[in-house]
Parts: C-alpha cells; structure tokens; sequence
C-alpha cells in the first residue's frame, strides 16, 4: 500500500546555548490511507515532537533533518505556500487542551468560519450553513445557537467537539489527534473518542492518535508505535502489540498498568525515571531501566529489527520474548543486511 | 467492629457564587460542592473517592482534613470531633492527619533543598528535637520512600516528578501520621512511574497501618489500592461499598457508565457499549430530583421529582438510585 504519509530519518535538534539537544533519533514512520496509527509513549519519548517537526511547527532554533513526504510532496524545509496547502488542508490537527487552543474571544461560529474560509474558500450564508453542519457533525445539540457562544461558555468536551469541527473544515486526509482526550472526564472521553471513530468510518480520514494512555490507543487503532527517548523502539499491529508485547519497555508500560477486570495484582513497576534529552546513556537508552539488559545494551544501540513487513523492534532481547501460547517467531538475520539511509544497518529478517 | 479512624456525617459544603449579569446585576445562588455526605474509614484502610472534575471529591478531602470548614455535618477523627483551628488539639490532631496533592512541585518550595523540607513539620511540631535527631528521622523518612541521603541537598526543581512525590510523601510521613488524604497524587506522573507510586503507599500502608483517602479519577489506580470506594456524582455519594464487588458488579448507573467509559488493553478488540451521553450538569445549577436523571439510561418520572436517598443493599453496599435500589426494598428489609 502506498503510504499517505511517510516520514524517514527525522531527527530534531534544539540548541540551547551552545549546545545542541538531539530529541529525536532518527524517525522512520508511515501513515497509510484511511489508517489509525497509535503513538504511544510517556512524556518527552518525541510523540508530539515527530508531528511538530513534520508539519514544521516547532521553533526557529529546532534544526530538523530526514525527510517528510506527503502524498509524493516533501514537506521538510519547504516553503511557506506548500506548507499552507497542507496543514490545515490536508492534515489536521487537535490538542489535549481545547480551551487554549481556541481563540477566547471569538465565537465558535467564527472560528469554524475562518477556517472555511482558509481552507475551503466558502464565505457569508454558505461558511454559515457549513460550520452549522459541522457542529452537527461532531454532536453538539442546537448548532445555530452554539455558533454564538464563546469558548468559555461551553464545557471541556464541547470545547474539545468545537475543536474537531474546526479540524473537520478543512476536510482533511489525516487527522493529528494529540492527546485529544487527556483533559476531558472518563464518560466525555469515550464520547469523544466514539465520535472520532464514526468520522473516520464515514470519511475514510487517516489518523494519528498521540496518547499516553495504552488503553485509549488500544481501542482506537489498527498499528501501534512505541516512542522511547526520541526512538522509535517497536511498531506492530495494534492487537499484537498489546497481546504479545516485544519490546522490554512496552512489556514495562503493560505491567505497570493497573487493570480493571480480574484479580488484583500487584504493579510491577520499571524502576527509575526516563533519561533527559541531553543525558542519554550509551547504548540502549531503556538498558539502564531494563531488566533483561545485558553488557552489550549498555555499549552499542541495537539496530532496529524488523519481524515481518509491519512489525518493527529495536532490542536485542525481542526474540527473547517467551509467551507461553504464542511463542515468538526464531529471529535469523538474513544473510545480506541492507543498509537504510540513515546509515545505521537495518537488518533484513527472515522468519 | 473496629472503631473507624476517621467518619463523616451529613457533611456538606455550600457555596455562594454570584450567577447572570456583570457586578451587582447578578443574583446570588449556591453552589453545592458538598451536599451531605457520610463515610467512614477504618485503621490501615484505603477510601478511594472517584467521579468526575467538579463532582466535589477534592472539596471533601479538605472537609475531613478540616482544611475547610463545613458548612453542615460532622467528622469525628478517631471519635473525637475535628478541633477548632489554632488549638493545642486542633495541632494534635494535625500531626495525625496529613494531605498529598496532585502536582508536587506545586506543593513543595522551590527555593529550600528538600531535605529541609521533609523536616519542616518536626520544626513546628516538635521545635525541641534536637538537629541531629531531626536529620536523622528525615534520613530515615527519605529511605523509606525510596530517596537517596544525596537528595537531601537538591532542589525541587533538580528532581524527577516521581522523586518530587515521593519527597512530598516523606514530608506527610515524618509527623507520623495516621490518615493521608491523597488528592490525585499519581495524575501528573508518567504512567511507568505511577506504578512505583502505588506500590509505595500499598507497602508504606502495610509498614506502618496507615489509612488513607485516596481520591482519584483513575478508576484503574483506584481499584489498585482501595478497600472500599464512594463514587461522587455532584456533590453525593450514589454508591458506596466494598472495592472489589463495586468494580466486579457496578449497580449505580453512573457507576457502570464510569466503569464502561474506561478503555482498557485487555478487553481491545471487542465493541465497547456506547457512553452516555451529555456532559456532567453545572454544579450551580443541578437537575431537579437526581443529578444523575439527564444522563440516565433508566431514568424514570420519580427521579426528576426526589432525589434518591442512599439505600443498604443486601451485600451491604449503598446505592442511592430510585431504579436499583428503591424505597420499598428498604422498608420491607425493616
């Protein structure tokens, strides 16, 4: 399948003062038509920062290098005019605080109809009748009316429903869900949540959905990617990730997760703190938490594995994974490893 | 029965807020955060407060640490009642009551190193203690959250989040204290951290027969460390009872629809029933009846008339609904 959006090599750099703080690792990632992708990871894993980066949001003094294609369309370092044509256009995107992403002292109503306006060239009696459907759309009762309220008249879930109506106008390909529902109560998230999947299904639209939160992503994707410290450590299907987990660390996210049915047990927490950007440890960036980390994690990066087509890890240990019902495919290299532009080796698996 | 450590009666807290119009043009209406409620919790016990933003767990917590004064209701700590503000007693029974919040950073002072915060509470509560004990009784509070005697010289701001909690914690601790009410104390961590978090307070519980509070929106964490739950729907209790049997068969609507609404890595795949709809009513301006009724699957007439009451249910849980548990199962159990 050709991919809607593929991302290679994305590194981002921030300086601070004379130095340069590397937050992400070289990123390989693609989005196909119509897919949800997953991206989960805890804070400063490079989550958001890949999709800042892509759509050339972040600051002046972030140096981002690699590739971003859109729809055949290089988007890293392109000019203002291509990039106007895109977001908004072909990518949307929400945040996980609507309140302070709209604007508080504008109405809805005139939000959405700028952003048609933008985006679709429609003016007066047509941008009016438009943004009223939208608001329909994503299910807020007595559009017409609404259309007149200011942000702070509305509550987080309806402000957060204004927000995706307004990511709605543009009638993007992808939808960039940043951690959409993190400030929004448990009944408003799955409410949220619902409605993003009815959109999806009616209009065929991609989506990114950004979440700390493993079970939200689990529900709401087709393929996971796991972030840790700036890499990209494992991608696979959704279902996979989740029933037989690879990587140490997201076996370590699933352990330390408190569920909901069955017994009780108690958490097995990973011990120690995430490392900061500037203060990466040689190797692995996860060996100093890991407990399966051997003498090797410490002093080379693995290079990242790839299972089958979808299935991607970065450890040494993946194969070590022992599920007593689904044991792990024997991991061989194969026998001429190609080398990804990057530089480092990616080493071709056969299974 | 064991004597409970801590019990609240008809406890409420009313607000008066100005609505409509701008300075004098407004009219006044209250705001009940709080609107009678009553709970208890026993010795080396685990409360866990849940509901949504604005259902008034928070605002309970401070009532039982008598942070803020009711505005009806008792509570009683370890059968005595709270003691006015500034007293030998009130001072007392502060040592044995202590608060952890949410944002740690908020809560410490980032100009002091953290060691000379953890033994700031034995400065004002034992002003005799000699310095050498004093620095050894926050050696021995630090090592039991987990921190390292070099952390002692570091600033807040020099810290981990997860680090910063477990300061908080070792500060609450060192009075000795026999109830810690924990005002969603894992929320700002990462989710590998909240882990360690929990694991922290199960065992600081079973070391030292601590009770706590422990008020949450994560029904996951909840579930995790409570022995009994209260579930808040603006400013009531709708069900309260044993931990495990509330979470295994929810019988409050709200409740089921709180526990439906969670999505969960185990059961991923499978088509979850649709959430209820509607947002949370504005506090100021509640339903007539049962708060709840806007956004009830069952609800019924009666329930926009009266507010259900809590009714004992026959494994001892509390309900307050007129669907599940109504008056007549009550008064034919009488």
């Amino acid at each position: 399948m050709d991919p809607f959006v593929e991302i290679r090599n994305l590194t981002v750099d921030f300086a601070q003062g004379d130095r340069r703080i590397r937050a992400l690792h070289g990123v390989d990632l693609s989005v196909g038509r119509g897919e949800a992708l997953g991206l989960v990871g805890e804070s400063g894993s490079g989550k958001s920062v890949t999709w800042l980066a892509a759509l050339g949001l972040l600051p002046g003094k972030a140096r981002i290098a690699g590739s971003v294609m859109l729809d055949g369309q290089q988007l890293l370092h392109a000019p203002r005019r291509v990039l106007d044509g895109v977001r908004g256009r072909k990518v949307a995107m929400i945040f996980q605080d609507p309140s302070s992403s709209l604007n508080p002292v504008l109405r809805i109503g005139r939000q959405i109809t700028e952003a048609l306006g933008l985006h679709r060239g429609l003016k007066g009696a047509a941008a009016t009748a438009e943004a009223r459907r939208l608001l329909d759309r994503v299910g807020i009762a007595n559009a017409p009316r609404r259309l007149n309220d200011y942000p702070h008249e509305l509550s987080g879930g309806m402000n957060q429903r204004a927000m995706i109506a307004m990511a709605l106008a543009g009638e993007p390909d992808l939808l960039i869900a940043d951690e959409p529902t993190t400030a929004l109560d448990a009944t408003v998230q799955a409410q949220i949540l619902t409605l993003l999947q009815d959109i999806r299904r009616d209009s065929g639209m991609s989506m990114v959905l950004i979440s700390h939160d493993l079970g939200v992503v689990a529900e709401n994707v087709d393929r996971v990617c796991v972030m840790y410290a700036g890499r990209l450590v494992e991608e696979a299907p959704s279902g996979r990730v989740f029933d037989r987990p690879r990587h140490p660390y997201t076996r370590g996210l699933l352990a330390a997760l408190p569920v909901l049915e069955g017994p009780r047990r108690r958490l097995v927490a990973i011990p120690g703190t995430v490392p900061e950007p500037w203060n990466l440890p040689r190797g692995c960036a996860f060996a100093p938490r890991c407990a399966e980390a051997e003498e090797s994690c410490h002093r080379t990066m693995p290079p990242q594995v790839s299972i089958d087509l979808n299935e991607r890890v970065q450890c040494f240990h993946a194969r070590y994974h022992v599920d007593p019902v689904h044991p792990a495919p024997e991991v061989v290299p194969a026998s001429v490893p190609h080398v990804a532009a990057s530089g480092h080796a990616v080493a071709v698996i056969a299974q | 029965m064991t004597q409970p450590l801590l019990e609240a009666r008809d406890l409420a807290r009313h607000f008066t807020i100005r609505q409509g119009g701008i300075g004098p043009f407004g009219h006044k209406a209250q705001l009940k955060a709080v609107d009678g409620i009553s709970l208890r919790v026993l010795p080396g016990r685990t409360l866990g407060l849940v509901g949504e933003s604005g259902c008034g767990k928070s605002t309970t917590g401070r009532l039982l640490l008598g942070l803020m004064a009711a505005s009806a209701g008792e509570v009683r700590f370890d059968g005595a009642p709270l003691a006015k503000p500034g007293t030998a007693e009130w001072r007392a029974q502060r040592q044995a009551m202590q608060m952890v919040y949410q944002d740690p950073l908020g809560a410490l002072d980032r100009r002091l190193p953290v060691g000379r915060q953890i033994g700031e509470p034995l400065e004002i509560h034992h002003p005799g203690m000699s310095e050498a004990d004093r620095l050894e009784r926050v050696r021995t509070e630090m090592a039991a959250v987990g921190l390292q005697p070099h952390h002692a010289e570091r600033y807040p701001h020099e810290l981990s989040g997860g680090q910063r909690q477990r300061v908080v914690l070792a500060r609450a601790l060192i009075l000795q204290p026999r109830l810690l009410v924990c005002d969603e104390p894992i929320s700002a961590l990462d989710v590998s951290i909240q882990a360690q978090v929990v694991n922290l307070l199960l065992d600081l519980q079973e070391q030292l027969n601590l009770a706590y509070v422990f008020i949450s929106h994560d029904l996951k964490v909840v579930r995790q460390i409570s022995h009994d739950v209260a579930v808040m729907y603006l400013g009531r209790i709708v069900e309260y009872g044993e931990a495990e049997s509330l979470f295994r068969d929810p019988q409050h609507p709200y409740t089921r629809a709180l526990l439906a609404a969670i999505p969960s890595v185990v059961r991923h795949g499978e088509a979850r029933p649709a959430p209820i709809q509607g947002d949370p009513p504005d506090p100021a301006n509640p339903p007539s009846g049962c708060a709840f009724r806007t956004r009830c699957p069952r609800a019924t007439a009666l329930c926009a008339e009266t507010a259900p009451g809590l009714r004992v249910m026959a494994d001892g849980r509390q309900v307050a609904c007129h669907v599940v548990a109504p008056d007549h199962l009550d008064r034919a159990a009488a």
